[in-house]
């Protein structure tokens, strides 16, 4: 499927004195008449890129309320037992780019969104440039924008041969998390100050376990695979965004949190503290949607991409001798492969699938449509459902991936909506 | 010729006599030091391709370590076990064999392969005891005595009285090709893998099935449901 077709025409222009030209005018100034070859090249590049990640465009897809969004991807574990994946990044930066490309920035400025994920591969490994290059070809460019290059410091600090590619370079521990949320939450409240409403968006991707207890957790970037009480319980994940809300009651509704925990909650058979309390029932307001229910696997897609890039070098000479060009032209494949997440793929398919559904429906001609947390919900599993079925291994394994949720949105107050196509201009084609 | 006196030269290799032999060290010491640093064993799957099962990172398991340490040691001894038996016994006990190492194999690669491809911190569990299940059949296999002959006496019994047992292929079962034959204690079989059924009305559900594996000269097992019966 090709999902970019991008054209990059930079003109290199060289003026090169070659060997020959040099001997040419050695020869010739001895012979008193002084010629040089000048020679010009120029070359076009023109590269495309297919991928077999669907492209499910996010369009006229709009945020209904005034959105804070903090979107974090935990890829880095100090613990080397602890797999380090980019697909839990990858998988954040997708779930920013949907909700940043639905805020509705000229209305609503205060509105904003947070990304939070340290990605750090090996030194020029196939893996580091595959997992940048996705996030380059299937997020927003302000995501890209914010993709710290390798620099010299780096060379010098980089003892454990890793390089920091996307966010502060720090990881994402434990308290680092619960830091953000509170400056997430801080944001939230002004927004709603300004605005009389807002949706906070929590999303982590990580790695989770449901204990022996059957408690579930996610494993921040300290967390130790031996000792659970390094890991993160559901409660004291929502504990801040809980108090939150029930501190302000009078908001009824004008204030919103949808936490998504994109996690396994595969059975371990370590046990957890049992001073940890269980997440209670929660608040009106407040909905946890996790990308697996209890016992199951949240799986990567298998993302791979390939640039099939091509240079002409045209040379023009000035003087007797050809001059010789290091340019080499000819189409040049590269692979790329990489991981993500697949719930977030899955939800931007799923409001790609709902849009379309609502395009072709004519009883929405000229309006605009809803989607609620229900919606939500049933378009993202039904998505994710199709996409577990592009996965081999799951596919062998008979794994399935169905999400939980826990909590209401009373009144099932809507997230998005769909804005009707625009009418084309008379006398444009359609 | 004069020898040179660098002691780095590579030409001083060729006016020693020693040379060859430290080189040969050398390259030993290199062999066996990226033997003894190797951080996976690598697996032979059926159609001879091969799986390298990690010895440390994230994907390691030190239960499935024991199973692929398990399956090496029992396909040095399956080579042995069937030796001295006529050709069409030694070929079926290799087949079923191969049956137990496949299933052992497939389902820590896909353990495996799993962990790699979830958001998971250890192996699958089930996985890893399917594994087991298949390195238990390929080690009772090569443990049995050889059978003389294709066909054996069987003396398949159950704890349920008046109980109907039927049998059936375990590759047919799979395909869920469901033609039981009845079966007598004493019937001779021909050596494989076998499901049987035994059913009765004073079993829940009115019958329970089983695996029988039917290796040895009699093959005997006794049925028994996994759960309590009214007596």
């Amino acid at each position: 499927m090709r999902i970019a077709g991008v054209q990059l025409v930079p003109i290199v222009r060289r003026v090169r004195w070659s060997i020959y030209g040099l001997m040419a005018a050695a020869l010739m100034a001895a012979a008193g008449c002084a010629l040089i070859d000048v020679s010009e090249t120029t070359t076009n590049r023109s590269a495309v890129v297919t991928s077999n990640v669907p492209e499910c465009s996010t369009s006229r897809i709009q945020l209904t309320t005034p959105t804070v969004g903090l979107f974090v991807g935990i890829s880095d574990y100090s613990d080397a037992r602890i797999a380090s994946t980019p697909a839990h990044t990858l998988g954040a930066a997708m779930m920013y780019s949907t909700f940043f490309d639905a805020s509705r920035k000229h209305e609503i400025p205060e509105a904003t969104n947070f990304l939070e994920a340290s990605l750090r591969l090996p030194v020029g490994s196939a893996e580091a440039e595959a997992a940048t290059r996705f996030l380059q070809i299937r997020t927003h460019n302000e995501i890209w924008a914010k993709i710290r290059r390798p620099s010299k410091s780096d060379f010098a600090s980089s003892a454990d041969g890793k390089w920091t590619y996307l966010g502060d370079g720090k990881l994402v521990t434990r308290a680092k998390l619960n830091q953000d949320i509170s400056a997430a939450i801080t944001m939230a409240e002004r927004v709603y100050q300004a605005n009389g409403s807002v949706l906070l968006v929590l999303y982590v991707a990580a790695h989770g376990v449901r204990s022996s207890s059957g408690e579930y957790f996610l494993q921040p970037a300290d967390a130790r695979i031996d000792d659970p009480s390094t890991w993160m319980s559901l409660s004291e994940l929502l504990q801040p965004v809980r108090r939150w809300i029930e501190e302000d009651l009078a908001a009824q509704g004008n204030k919103q949190v949808l936490v998504i925990t994109d996690t396994c909650q595969r059975d371990t058979e370590l046990s957890s503290s049992s001073s940890v309390p269980q997440a209670k029932a929660l608040p009106h307001w407040l909905v946890v949607v996790q990308s697996a229910s209890p016992g199951q696997y949240a799986w990567h897609f298998p993302s791979s991409a390939q640039s099939r890039e091509t240079v002409r070098s045209d040379k023009t000479h000035f003087g007797i001798v050809p001059g010789i060009s290091d340019e080499k032209s000819g189409t040049f494949v590269r692979e790329f492969r990489s991981r993500m997440s697949l719930f977030p793929l899955a939800l931007q398919c799923g409001l790609a699938f709902a849009r379309q559904t609502y395009d072709n429906s004519p009883k929405f001609q000229g309006e605009s449509a809803m989607i609620g947390n229900d919606d939500l919900i049933s378009i993202t599993e039904e998505s994710l459902k199709e996409l577990l079925t592009k996965i081999p291994t799951a596919t062998r394994g008979g794994f399935a991936q169905d999400l939980a949720v826990i909590g209401v949105n009373a009144g099932d107050t809507p997230y998005f909506l769909i804005e009707p196509k625009s009418e084309s201009p008379k006398g444009t084609a359609p | 010729v004069s020898a040179p006196t660098s002691p780095y030269s590579i030409r001083h290799l060729f006016y020693d006599g020693t040379a060859v032999f430290r080189l040969a060290l050398v390259g030993l010491l290199l062999v066996s030091g990226v033997a003894c640093s190797a951080d996976s064993i690598v697996l032979k799957r059926p159609d001879g391709t091969t799986f390298s099962f990690p010895l440390s990172g994230p994907q390691y398991d030190p239960r499935a370590e024991k199973l692929v340490r398990e399956i090496q040691e029992l396909d040095k001894l399956i080579e042995q076990s069937s030796k001295g038996a006529p050709r069409d016994v030694a070929i079926a006990l290799r087949q079923i064999a191969s049956e137990y190492r496949k299933e052992a194999v497939d389902n820590l690669e896909l353990a495996v392969e799993t962990a790699q491809q979830t958001s998971s911190l250890q192996l699958d569990s089930k996985l890893i005891g399917k594994a087991a299940d298949g390195v238990k059949g390929f080690r009772q296999l090569v443990n049995s005595p050889t059978p003389n002959s294709l066909r054996v006496k069987t003396q398949i019994s159950t704890t349920i009285s008046d109980a109907q047992i039927h049998y059936l292929g375990k590759a047919d079962h799979e395909l869920q090709l469901f033609h039981w034959s009845s079966y007598t204690p004493g019937d001779r079989l021909v050596i494989g893998r076998y499901v049987f059924r035994v059913q009765s009305e004073a079993l829940p559900g009115g019958s329970f099935q089983e695996e029988v594996r039917i290796f040895s000269d009699p093959a005997m097992q006794v049925l028994s449901p996994i759960v309590g019966v009214p007596k």
